[in-house]
């Protein structure tokens, strides 16, 4: 495996930037190459410029690191960074945690930092407990709120929405990536092209209509207890988190930047239902329980 | 306290530390206080020594201690990590800073999410250069380096998980599963042995499986995860369990007991106890 940076950093609404990496899978007996190019997976950071403070959402991994770093120093131009917001405490999306307090010395760790004082033992003078719904003030309009996620990664995953932009970071959630990589009859493809790391969904070739099937893997893996739910009562919940913050953006750790979650959100839904528990509903719990 | 805690005599050693609860970690329920036992183990066979979990990075310099205690400088050393969170590799870069680490091992998996590839890029890992093998997808499901180790892959879990059965010693390595109890104390006992009062109970259970398996409540009624544990129990005489967090348990009437219980409440975990 080796990472791309190829459009990165980019700015994906007023102050707010999408930076990080694609893994590439080249010559990985795993995952096929297509129409001679390797496919990629996402995991992806991103950077909230307010007028008086900066905020990072996730650290990405340790193989990354040279190109974040590079990134994020071409963002803040000169600013300091004020916050990171892990989303939750997995190492794809905290491992370098240490490194950015090391290399800036200004920023504080925000957010649910349960965990933290056990992995990162000698940082917890930087960090700041927030609870759920705390507001972060970034100046010029730009707030940041931190919320519950309805869809958990981990028992101390968060999201993040900016109010101004109305942006929401969705960790693991929400995660699909282009349909063009993928090969027919082997659903462990579905990865975007080399030239399709940094667009957003309303730029993807072909439009939001070819999304089916294509965030399956992706769900498959990263989240893998949602084959033994039912994910309608999820799916209520991010709908009622959905009507209190709506979303214009909804910015992913895994796959495009979604710029109409109206349209998206639901097909991701639907795969998400293709691959939960298909074995019962709600109603089957009471013929148990009884 | 600090001192390794002999699970079975001359094999298998518990390493680690306690950490007082106050709303601080996230698989413990909120209001819980107390202290929980966060734990690895040291495996020692006749060829081999197996650190199954290295343990949270606070502990790492008491993790070292104690190895140095019991660790056979005699036998190579192989570390299984049963997932790569942070409260079974923290102690990583430690250990190999003090042992060398012949083997670097996990389960077998094809998932770019799982997190385990990266492990060996952590810094002070990444020093040592050292690799992480796989079990083969479809290969053997014995931990490599061991004739009495066998590797589980659960269907009860989060991220990646792998257990890990001595066959031996009848101990089951449960990762982040049967790890829902607490102590009062710091320096109380570390193990729950037959007789010892019982600190578990079916509303605690559930509390604490919800904390960290938060999904459960959402589970259909077909208890995939149930059925898989019970295939587990069935094929296998186990007379102690070993989680990486609280205590170990040990004992048949022990394990029935808390056995009993996780299976009542995964094959219906939307109720709340009677």
């Amino acid at each position: 495996m080796t990472i791309d940076t190829s459009g990165r950093p980019r700015q994906i609404a007023p102050g707010i930037h999408h930076l990080g990496i694609c893994h590439v899978y080249l010559n990985d007996v795993r995952f096929p190459m297509v129409g001679g190019k390797p496919i990629h997976l996402h995991l992806s950071n991103y950077m909230i410029l307010g007028t008086e403070k900066t905020l990072l959402i996730d650290t990405g991994e340790p193989a990354g690191w040279e190109a974040l770093s590079a990134q994020i120093d071409q963002v803040l131009n000169g600013r300091e960074l004020n916050y990171l917001f892990p989303t939750h405490p997995e190492f794809l999306h905290s491992a370098n945690l240490t490194r950015i307090l090391d290399k800036y010395p200004e920023c504080r760790v925000v957010g649910d930092v349960r965990d933290y004082e056990m992995y990162f033992p000698g940082c917890t003078d930087r960090m700041d407990a927030m609870p759920i719904r705390s507001e972060i003030d970034l100046g010029g309009g730009y707030e940041f709120v931190i919320l519950e996620a309805p869809i958990k990664d981990l028992p101390a995953s968060v999201w993040g929405y900016e109010k101004s932009q109305q942006a929401l970071f969705c960790a693991d959630a929400f995660s699909f990536a282009h349909i063009n990589a993928s090969v027919p009859g082997q659903d462990m493809t579905e990865y975007h092209l080399a030239d399709e790391c940094s667009l957003t969904t309303d730029e993807l070739p072909g439009g939001v209509g070819q999304i089916r099937d294509n965030s399956a893997f992706i769900l498959r893996a990263a989240l893998y207890w949602l084959r033994y739910i039912d994910p309608n009562p999820l799916f209520a919940k991010v709908e009622k988190l959905f009507q209190e913050f709506p979303p214009k953006i909804v910015a992913p750790a895994h796959g495009h930047v979604i710029i109409n979650p109206r349209e998206v959100v639901p097909i991701i839904e639907a795969e998400m239902e293709s691959v939960s528990g298909t074995s019962g509903t709600m109603a089957d719990r009471v013929k148990v329980s009884a | 306290m600090n001192d390794p805690t002999e699970i079975v005599p001359g094999r298998i050693y518990r390493l680690g530390g306690t950490v007082a609860l106050h709303d601080n970690v996230s698989w413990v329920p909120a209001g819980v206080r107390g202290y929980q036992p966060q734990n690895c183990y040291l495996v020692i066979e006749d060829e081999t020594v197996t650190l199954i979990d290295t343990g949270i990075a606070a502990h790492r310099d008491l993790i070292v201690e104690q190895m140095l205690k019991v660790m056979p400088r005699d036998k190579p050393l192989t570390v299984f990590l049963t997932r790569s969170e942070y409260d079974c590799i923290g102690g990583l870069a430690a250990i190999q800073q003090h042992f060398p680490v012949a083997h670097l091992l996990a389960g077998g998996s094809v998932n770019p999410f799982d997190g385990f590839a990266g492990v060996t890029e952590l810094e002070g890992t990444w020093d040592s250069r050292i690799q992480l093998g796989r079990n083969p997808v479809g290969g053997s499901s014995m931990v490599d380096t061991s004739k009495d180790l066998e590797t589980i892959t659960p269907a009860l879990r989060l991220l990646v998980t792998f257990w890990v059965y001595d066959r031996v010693s009848k101990t089951f390595f449960s990762s982040d599963l049967f790890g829902h109890t607490v102590t009062a104390t710091a320096d109380a006992k570390l193990t729950l042995d037959p007789g010892d009062p019982d600190p578990t109970t079916p509303e605690s259970l559930r509390a604490h499986m919800l904390a960290k398996f938060h999904w459960l409540a959402q589970s259909l009624p077909d208890g995939v995860p149930a059925r898989d544990l019970k295939t587990v129990f069935a094929d296998r005489e186990i007379e102690n369990i070993a989680p990486s967090h609280g205590l170990v348990l040990r004992g048949k009437e022990v394990i029935q007991r808390d056995f009993d219980r996780m299976i009542t409440l995964l094959e219906h975990p939307w109720e709340m106890p009677a």
